[in-house]
């Protein structure tokens, strides 16, 4: 019998369920559900919107055509505020419900709020819809100077974005840039780069109170120094937009729990993308990795699972690349702490670190050093054994995809 | 349907050659970074290249913020639309073969676009790294069914089963067309199961010893009630070489218009792997043991193709299904010879019977060509030529080390088939300079 799938969310992990749904059954219903009164886009597009280099017409991730050639149904515009997994019903906020046999929650992510005294009254801005983007773009006009708080890759994006366009551009980090994806050394480099280009980076420090004054924002920091500009932009990362499932029986933390299948403990909830937390590739801890590739990885397995197959995810990695002013940076996997053979190497403009456990390759950090960063997630996702360690370090691009061909050949010399 | 795609084959570019490289960055009327890459290790001996592999369900298009990368239905090709583009580099990290490059100066991605289906590194390699699998082609040979019964009795991996089944792909696009089989591997896909039909071609089962007699017989019964028919043979070398090889001599000797296509496994497989007259010298079979006096086959093998040459027909062409396109073609000339036999000899390496692994039988096919064990040749009216030569001979020893029934052999048995099939090879090639 034809099963009807509802999907909470528009974003990357909806649509690479719906994808593999409608690869895997074909007589299904599909439904999806969104909060967004436009057609699906990724958030990560938003900081090209501020630098033009995309018009807002081009940013759909899928158009009418997709919809139609899945055989899917989109529903924009409505927010799900409640669920009852008794009767396997979501509950709108007008108050009208609509009936699941399986449901996919993939509801994404919010941005967080600091907690700023006076921020309320002068306004918070995120960059994390395009409604935010909007915003921003609106309320740049006639503006020299953009004070951004929070120095993830998001921050730093946008900061790209404004500097290119001739903005003035102060960054407040909590601790320091990257601190994510990159440690202390070389994330200098990074923000050398930012640096050269116009930025200024107020490390270690947090905005304690906010105020408008003749049309300027004046901003005390933690240290006691004060700060003016024209517009505050808070990026300080994203959690799980959990909030319309307060009242259920679906068990969550920081974000909805999942197992490997992307399960909920309800049976027929299913739950992926940034909205999940689960248990990462390396240590089994859970945590929240709200990134496009995971979107897609666990988008693809809940879809499966959902059409009635069954396939686990390998758990998450942290990874992320990084594009500015024609520099790139990439990021994968574990720092070279202790306990781990750590190969690094920082040069005059660039930087290289790779971070075995036995044969293992477990990290790899590049600065300005040509390679391909999918080649590497390859090499660490499938666990592949690298005797040639200093041969892979010497020349990273040419040596990892060689142990690509070998591994996808099957016939590994070694 | 089907697609095009770049085949590349490692360790045959010579070190330190980028010609491909070279032609790729002129694609374009500007100089632009190239999007095929040669990976040089030296260390290792390795060679190759990568470029995008037009992957079926992309993860970089279902990655890519813009929606700028998008897979066309019609050719099969992934695109970056430039305009789209942001150069957020999302997409290198989704592509796990390296396809993408990303273009530190126009800040953008960029990736092979097969050059709107004529590639300029294919045109470029003389060495033959880097080829054009034209799948569409192949396709456009075959009809769209599939006229074996589902599910398949032969043994896993069977090369035999594999070109059976492109066959009658191939013969189900002409009128009135039917089989013959003898006992042999391919009868449980032609008689059938039980009460389960082996496939939907008319077929008619022989006995081992008198094949292309019956065909004869049928064949002139159809031209005395004024039809016209296609009579195609597809039996092993056993029933050609050996047993029903008289009435095959006879009929081409007779000029009648039937097609053969013998499937050689070399052996009598279907039976447990007995020796038959095309099983190599030194091969072990079970008749043909491998003990302290006697190590495997005494004597060498029959060079059955040739011989079918001598008999004058108009067409005999040697095939395997690793060249797919190659044994189409060919088929599709045998089938159209109006004025006599047609004969094709298709080697179909058979996993049980030669000790090697079940997924193994295209490798291993291609080998065979590559080594020059089993040349590509065609002899049309008595033309000789090769339909595929291969850039560089490979030693034989890449083809046998591969196969549980050559695993006795040392140096002196390697070196011993090594000279055998350079001697075959010559004589080939000198016929064919005949012209």
């Amino acid at each position: 019998m034809a099963k009807k799938h509802l999907i909470i969310g528009s974003g990357i992990a909806a649509l690479s369920a719906t994808r593999m749904i409608r690869k895997v059954n074909t007589d299904d219903e599909i439904k999806m559900v969104t909060m967004e009164d436009c057609l699906p886009y990724s958030p990560a597009v938003l900081p090209y919107l501020i630098s033009k280099r995309i018009d807002e017409n081009n940013i759909s991730l899928a158009d009418e055509n997709f919809f139609e050639k899945m055989g899917c149904s989109i529903e924009k515009a409505r927010e799900v505020v409640h669920l009852r997994t008794d009767t396997k019903e979501i509950v709108y906020r007008d108050g009208e419900r609509d009936s699941y046999d399986t449901l996919l929650i993939a509801s994404g992510s919010e941005p967080m709020k600091p907690p700023i005294q006076g921020l309320e009254e002068v306004g918070f801005i995120g960059c994390h819809t395009l409604a935010d983007c909007r915003n921003i773009i609106q309320k740049l006009e006639n503006k020299k100077k953009v004070t951004l708080y929070g120095a993830g890759l998001v921050s730093l994006e946008i900061a790209a974005a404004l500097l290119e366009a001739g903005y003035g551009v102060d960054i407040i980090a909590r601790s320091r840039i990257l601190r994510r994806y990159f440690e202390e050394e070389p994330a200098k480099i990074i923000s050398g780069i930012l640096r050269y280009h116009g930025a200024e980076f107020y490390n270690g420090k947090e905005i304690i109170e906010v105020n408008r004054e003749n049309g300027s924002i004046k901003m005390e920091l933690s240290d006691g120094s004060l700060l003016a500009s024209d517009l505050l932009i808070c990026c300080l990362g994203v959690k799980p937009r959990i909030g319309f499932l307060v009242d259920t029986n679906i068990k969550v933390n920081d974000g909805v729990l999942v197992d490997r299948n992307m399960r909920t403990n309800v049976p027929d909830v299913y739950a992926a993308g940034d909205v999940v937390e689960s248990t990462d590739y390396f240590f089994n801890q859970l945590g929240i990795n709200a990134i496009a590739p995971n979107a897609i990885t666990q988008g693809r397995i809940a879809g499966a699972n959902m059409a009635g197959e069954n396939v686990a995810d390998r758990g998450w990695i942290s990874m992320n690349v990084f594009k500015f002013f024609g520099h790139t940076t990439f990021s994968i996997g574990l720092p070279g702490t202790e306990g781990f053979y750590t190969l690094r190497k920082r040069g005059p403009e660039d930087f290289k670190e790779l971070v075995f456990k036995d044969d293992k390759l477990v990290g790899a950090r590049f600065i300005d050093i040509e390679i391909d960063p999918g080649v590497f997630r390859y090499l660490i996702e499938g666990a592949i054994d690298v005797e040639q360690k200093e041969m892979l370090f010497d020349r990273p691009r040419e040596v990892s995809l060689w142990l690509m061909m070998e591994n996808e050949r099957g016939t590994r010399i070694k | 349907m089907g697609y095009d795609v770049l085949e590349r084959r490692e360790n045959i570019c010579p070190p330190g050659c980028s010609l491909c490289e070279e032609a790729c960055s002129k694609r374009t009327a500007k100089m632009d970074s190239p999007v095929i890459r040669h990976i040089n290790v030296p260390e290792v001996g390795y060679h190759g290249v990568v470029t995008c592999t037009q992957c079926g369900e992309p993860e970089c298009m279902e990655i890519c913020p813009s929606r700028a990368i998008l897979k066309n239905a019609d050719d099969g090709v992934v695109r970056i639309d430039e305009d789209r583009c942001v150069g957020c580099g999302m997409c290198t990290l989704a592509c796990p073969y390296g396809g993408l490059t990303y273009s530190v100066e126009r800040r953008k991605t960029i990736k092979c676009d097969m050059c709107g289906g004529d590639p300029a590194c294919v045109k470029a390699c003389p060495y033959g790294a880097i080829d054009l699998l034209q799948s569409k082609k192949i396709k456009g040979y075959l009809s769209n069914q599939d006229f074996l019964s589902p599910g398949t009795r032969a043994c896993p991996g069977c090369a035999a089963e594999l070109s059976y089944r492109s066959t009658l792909k191939l013969l189900g696009t002409y009128k009135d067309v039917i089989v013959f089989g003898c006992p042999g591997c391919m009868t449980i896909l032609m008689n059938g199961f039980g009460t389960m039909p082996g496939s939907r071609a008319t077929y008619v089962s022989c006995l081992f010893t008198n094949v292309f007699s019956s065909m004869t017989g049928v064949y002139r019964y159809y031209r005395h009630k004024g039809r016209k028919v296609k009579l195609v043979a597809f039996v092993g070398d056993g029933c050609v070489s050996d047993v029903s090889f008289q009435t095959l001599s006879g009929a081409a000797e007779r000029g009648e218009n039937i097609v053969t296509v013998c499937y050689d496994n070399e052996g009598y497989q279907n039976t447990g792997n007995q020796r038959s007259s095309t099983t190599p010298q030194g091969a072990r079979t079970y008749t043909s043991p491998v003990g302290i006096t006697r190590k495997g086959k005494q004597q060498n093998s029959k060079d059955v193709p040739l011989i079918m040459v001598s008999h004058n027909i108009p067409y005999v062409a040697t095939a395997t299904i690793a060249y797919q396109e190659d044994y189409l073609k060919k088929l599709t000339k045998a089938m159209n010879v109006e004025n006599g036999t047609s004969y094709i000899h298709l080697l179909a390496p058979c996993p049980p019977g030669w000790g090697t692994s079940g997924d193994s039988a295209i490798e291993i096919s291609r080998l065979s060509v590559e080594t020059n064990y089993f040349p590509l040749w065609e002899c049309e009216d008595g033309k000789l030529r090769f339909t595929y030569e291969p850039p560089v001979q490979k030693p034989v020893k890449e083809f046998i080390k591969l196969q549980g029934r050559f695993s006795h052999f040392r140096e002196k048995e390697i070196e011993e088939l090594q000279q055998s099939v350079n001697s075959r090879f010559k004589h080939i090639k000198a016929l064919s300079t005949l012209g």
